[in-house]
């Protein structure tokens, strides 16, 4: 199998990745001006045969969400593409808007088309500021070509978009959360039901999708679908954009068939551990993504094979981490993250997490008690079932995973 | 206050408002590019309630839209933020030397600015800048792939530019 | 409408779709716990109290924000349910100071009553509290950052129910905060004072300036006489404190109370009513004849006036002249009192038991003084008049019942209608309508104005004009109508206007935990009380009609004038 390949990322080596003339003579909106003309049920089925599953971490049937979102009848929708990228260690949206933010605009615009949506917002966060002038540049562009706006294509459909600032905030990365964001508020998470799909931003229903969900979606309706389709194993389809870095020597975003193992992707991909040091422990998906040791390595890129093995594709980040680091301590800086970015609204996650770091610096600090570990288990197992949205209930995986992998470690801080 | 001064930051401000339609949705967006223009990086109690006026919204709500953001600072700042990534990927490619060295050459602690008033020192969660760690960044501009020359002369360069406004 | 049969605790029911969780265990008789949850309010689901355990599905959901569904098999007293909440419990106990033996909420708090229930006898967890300094520089409220659970009940209260936003959340995680914008006081946040953050507030992080030492002192100052008046509300709320039925009507309780405490002399705020009607409808007379400027707004609810020289000054106009009564019954005691009974001004010392916080403010008024001393000197609320009959070891449920004192203490029954929303409007109707038509009021009940619904509106027949007039409580129910004024598309020529929900009966100062339904029994028996008096015109009580014919001369003469009405200014802190 090639070890790193170019479909989604292919127009990654652009001279000019802001001219739309480059991108429509490499094919851009073949895709759009081909599914305009579809009747929507073919489009679902398309994209639900590619097993597509949502790039931004959840992993929800991207075909399921766009058939129903297409459901929702009210007299506006909204498409939203989430360009917050909050998850750290996680950088491969980041590529898609520098090199590919047409890509990424058909494939909102397609989706648009197929759920009906009349109104669309770019979600790009505040550190991504370069990248939103170049998202609106682009949108420009495309309404100069009548491929957004009034009566796209004249084909009678009609979709606004607008990019909106993100403000520093992860959690913004919820569903909810970011239609509070788009609404001019803090961005605390809403109770549910109602579910954003059926009210969302400003009450609309709305359907959220990963920058990389949407890019992919052009690239199923072109001629590249069938080289795409060929590669990965059957449950998972198709490639990733991994973003992997940390103590490698060529950290970056690639482009990989899913069905690599990890081993590959480590040595082969990312070209080995700097300076010849020992490999330690790897986090996937993200900062509340599990912590794995070296007994994973052979395990492939998958989403079956993860879920048998406990593990997460999440944002397709994979931080690796080399023999220098202390596990406790990088716990600790995840712990830091959470702490720094929780929304504060419900207990088990404001409290908890606090509590948490005060205890983890006491692992650190190397003066940790038994009742530590009890404590912990405590809190671990109050924020999993009781918090208010998925923040809470997954940021203490990789405190879990990380005492499970490297027992010894931690019992050496008490 | 140099009143002539205080007014002209109030005529860019209803710009900016402007430029948003007016809309209390664009809070965020607003608030961002008022921040770029205010003296000492922030959004004081005065700028937050001539624009909670402008939009017709309570002061308590803009207040909790500029408290929840981490792009927003209700407190005074430098002229420059400079902010050190202190998440997982910069964590295992020890970005404390790169604090070190900052400190150092600014000769102040984190969290805190130069008595110039040019640069505060702050950490910040990941952006996305981690296949270059450990980085930092200074507005929207990253600086990864460091050496403590690299980071001499990109303070120099800012210092620079600091004087070119000032005069 | 489709039902749902839901099993609970293994006991079956069936309700409509949409029927929470919390909701159905209530109909089985099963009482959740929760915290942030309150019944007159929106779900909030932050506090994760009131978990319970999905049997199916294995896991945990909170009930107050959970919809049943068909065969739903809900357990909420497992051991995984229980242990869930205690570790819920636990966290939020980490963040509060422990030290509630000092706390004005000792044995009325929320929090405590789940500590009791859970039954928590330890936890590993580190008492991280943050201790921050007290705002109490405002004669009001006093705010308690330090206490707070975050349950974001007084944010939804002041931003929503009264649109006023003084009081906000910010910041994220930790550093979470309830507070104002700015971490400024209350006093420079342009809060209106009306206290129904307090009264919503679980624990004690929001609650009232305790006057209660003062007044002590001043009881045992055998230099001086002291009286107080009571509000109309006080005599069916303050049984609440003492586990009696909702709206009960006390006041002989609550008037041989006031005695055994060591006041010289009761009276009765219900006969400044009745002077404050006098006033007011007189007042609305000459307007209505004269082509002076309508609508005329009340101003006997000192959160409407403090909302209404902070955010709308340019309707100050339009407010009538009249003091309170609290304040019309103040400058009468160190008047017409102080002079009839030979008792220096200096040496009589004013108390009033009021529902409300505002009040407090109110009486400190520098303009608010007669004969160089303050009109009312003390004011106590609801609450701290509880806790007074406490210290004093009264047994309130069983103490026998005794008569106000003269020549303040007699009200006719549109005096005692000032508790209720729209009561100052049916109260005024009644008197207005017979000086403007020299006519006895046929149909004294104006049951149009009557009931919790936000504006409620009546026409009256006066001299075959019709005069249209509305009632209105809560203070973002006044928003619209005040925008109408202010456009000249207002058809109202009288308008009364309730800082609070319910009126009076609801203020800020009662009882903690009055709920919606508490407040409408405490409306039914105010009318009542007036259905029972044999005299319900306020022209007609007799120991007014003294008072003028003794003292005052007529309404809206110069000594009335100098006494019994007052002036208001713009004071926005911006």
């Amino acid at each position: 199998m090639k070890k790193s390949v170019e479909i989604i990322s292919k127009n990654f080596n652009f001279k000019n990745p802001e001219s739309l003339e480059e991108y429509i003579k490499s094919g851009g909106f073949s895709a759009l001006k081909q599914v305009i003309d579809m009747p929507k049920e073919e489009i679902f089925d398309v994209v639900t045969a590619s097993k597509l599953k949502g790039r931004g971490g959840a992993a929800y049937p991207t075909g399921r969400k766009l058939q129903q979102a297409a459901q929702e009848i009210a007299d506006s929708k909204v498409i939203v593409c989430n360009a917050d990228e909050g998850e750290p260690s996680t950088f491969k949206d980041r590529a898609l808007l520098e090199w590919a933010p047409f890509k990424v605009l058909e494939g909102l615009i397609i989706s648009a088309y197929a759920i009906n949506a009349d109104r669309g917002y770019i979600y790009i966060r505040e550190e991504y500021q370069k990248l939103q002038r170049r998202m609106r540049t682009a949108i420009e562009l495309a309404e100069k070509e009548n491929l957004l706006g009034e009566n796209i294509l004249g084909k009678g459909f009609n979709l606004k978009v607008e990019v909106v600032s993100g403000g520093g905030a992860y959690v913004c990365g919820e569903g909810s959360a970011l239609a509070e964001s788009i609404e001019g508020k803090s961005g605390r998470p809403r109770i549910k039901p109602p579910y954003i799909k059926q009210k969302g931003v400003f009450g609309l229903p709305t359907c959220i999708n990963n920058v990389e969900t949407l890019a992919i979606v052009p690239v199923l309706f072109s001629k590249d679908a069938e080289e795409y389709l060929s590669c990965g194993t059957e449950e998972s389809k198709g490639t990733k954009l991994i973003s992997i870095s940390g103590n490698v020597n060529r950290p970056g975003v690639y482009e990989i068939p899913f069905g690599l193992t990890l081993r590959e992707i480590i040595y082969d991909v990312a070209k080995g551990i700097e300076n010849d040091k020992k490999f330690k422990f790897l986090q996937l998906g993200g900062a509340s993504g599990p912590i794995a040791s070296d007994m994973m390595l052979d395990v492939k890129y998958t989403y079956e094979d993860f879920k048998a093995n406990g593990l997460a594709i999440g944002s397709g980040a994979i931080l690796v981490g080399d023999e220098s680091n202390s596990i406790v301590d990088y716990v600790r800086t995840v712990q830091d993250f959470f702490v720094h970015e929780s929304c504060g609204k419900c207990t088990p996650c404001r409290e908890g997490n606090r509590q948490l770091a005060v205890i983890i610096k006491r692992f650190s600090n190397k003066i940790a008690g038994p009742e530590d570990l009890a404590s912990i288990n405590k809190i671990t197992d109050i924020m999993k079932s009781a918090s208010f949205c998925g923040l809470g209930k997954s940021c203490t995986a990789p405190l879990i995973s990380a005492i499970r992998e490297f027992k010894e470690e931690f019992y050496s801080c008490m | 206050m140099n009143m002539d001064l205080e007014k002209d930051l109030y005529l860019k401000i209803e710009e900016i408002i402007e430029k948003y339609e007016n809309n209390k949705n664009n809070i965020l967006g607003i608030l961002l590019e008022v921040q770029a223009i205010a003296p000492q990086q922030y959004i004081s109690a005065d700028i937050a309630k001539f624009v909670s006026r402008s939009l017709g919204i309570s002061l308590s709500r803009t207040y909790d839209v500029i408290t929840f953001y981490s792009a927003l600072s209700d407190k005074p700042r430098g002229q420059y933020v400079i902010q050190i990534c202190n998440s997982t990927a910069c964590m295992v490619n020890k970005y404390e030397t790169l604090k070190d060295v900052l400190e150092q050459q600014l000769e102040i602690k984190v969290g805190e600015t130069t008595n110039d008033g040019v640069f505060t020192l702050m950490y910040s969660p990941c952006f996305g800048a981690c296949d270059v760690s450990p980085a930092f960044r200074i507005g929207d501009e990253i600086f990864g792939e460091l050496s403590k020359k690299k980071i001499k002369d990109i303070i120099h360069d800012y210092r620079r530019e600091n004087l070119k406004e000032v005069l | 409408m489709n039902y749902c049969k839901v099993i609970i605790d293994k006991k079956e029911v069936s309700v409509p779709e949409g029927t929470t969780i919390l909701q159905a265990a209530k109909l089985l008789n099963i009482n959740i716990p929760t915290l942030c949850y309150h019944p007159d309010q929106s779900v909030k689901a932050n506090c994760r109290i009131c978990l319970v355990e999905i049997k199916e599905r294995n896991s945990l959901v909170t009930a107050c924000s959970t919809q049943v569904w068909e065969g739903a098999q809900i357990l909420t007293n497992s051991k995984r349910v229980l242990d869930a909440r205690k570790s819920v419990l636990e966290l939020i106990l980490a963040n509060h100071p422990q030290d509630c033996l000092k706390c004005i909420r000792n044995g009325s708090c929320e929090l405590q009553d789940i500590c009791r229930q859970f039954n928590l006898r330890e936890s590993d967890l580190s008492n991280i509290a943050q201790r921050y300094p007290l705002d109490n520089t405002n004669p009001s409220v006093v705010r308690d950052r330090s206490k707070c659970i975050k349950c974001n009940r007084c944010v939804e209260m002041c931003e929503t129910t009264q649109g006023i936003g003084a009081l906000c959340h910010s910041h994220r995680s930790s550093n979470l905060t309830v507070g104002t914008a700015y971490n400024e006081t209350l006093e420079k946040s342009n809060c209106i004072y009306c206290g129904q953050c307090t009264t919503v507030c679980p624990v004690g992080a929001l609650y009232e300036k305790d006057d209660t030492e003062k007044v002590w002192e001043i009881l045992n100052d055998k230099d001086k006489h002291v009286i107080v008046q009571v509000a109309p509300s006080i005599r069916v709320s303050v049984g609440d404190e003492f586990n009696m039925p909702a709206g009960e009507n006390v006041t002989g309780k609550m008037v041989a109370s006031l005695r055994r405490m060591g006041f010289d002399k009761v009276f009765d705020t219900n006969f400044a009513a009745d002077l404050t009607i006098m006033e007011e409808g007189n007042e609305l007379v000459e307007r209505i004849e004269r082509n002076g400027v309508l609508p005329m707004i009340t101003s006997c609810c000192p959160g409407w006036i403090n909302y209404a020289e902070i955010y709308t000054p340019s309707i100050l106009k339009n407010l009538s002249s009249c003091k309170s009564p609290q304040q019309m019954f103040g400058a009468i005691s160190k008047s017409y009192y102080s002079e009839k009974f030979g008792i220096s001004p200096e040496d009589i010392v004013t108390v009033s038991i009021m529902p409300c916080t505002a009040k407090k403010y109110e009486a400190n008024r520098v303009e608010m003084k007669t004969n160089g001393v303050k009109e009312v000197d003390f004011v106590l609320t609801t609450r701290e008049f509880a806790r007074m009959i406490n210290t004093a070891n009264i047994d309130f449920r069983n103490i026998e019942e005794e008569e106000f004192d003269s020549p303040l203490g007699t009200a006719s029954g549109a005096g005692a209608l000032f508790g209720a929303t729209g009561g100052v409007m049916e109260a005024a109707l009644r008197s207005a309508y017979t000086l403007l038509t020299n006519k006895k009021l046929e149909n004294i009940e104006f049951k149009e104005v009557r009931g919790i619904k936000g504006v409620k509106e009546a026409v009256i027949n006066i001299n075959d004009v019709l005069i249209k007039i509305a009632a209105v409580h809560g203070i973002s129910n006044v928003k619209n109508i005040i925008e109408q004024i202010e456009n000249g598309t207002v058809e109202y020529s009288f308008i009364e206007v309730m800082a609070c929900v319910g009126g009076c009966v609801g203020g800020g100062g009662q009882p903690v935990g009055s709920t919606l339904k508490a407040k409408e029994k405490r409306i039914e028996e105010i009318y009542r009380i007036d259905e029972r008096k044999e005299i319900r015109e306020s022209h007609k009580n007799p120991e007014i009609i003294k008072l003028y014919s003794e003292y005052l001369d007529k309404p809206m003469s110069s000594s009335s004038h100098k006494l019994l009405h007052t002036k208001y200014s713009p004071r926005n802190i911006d």
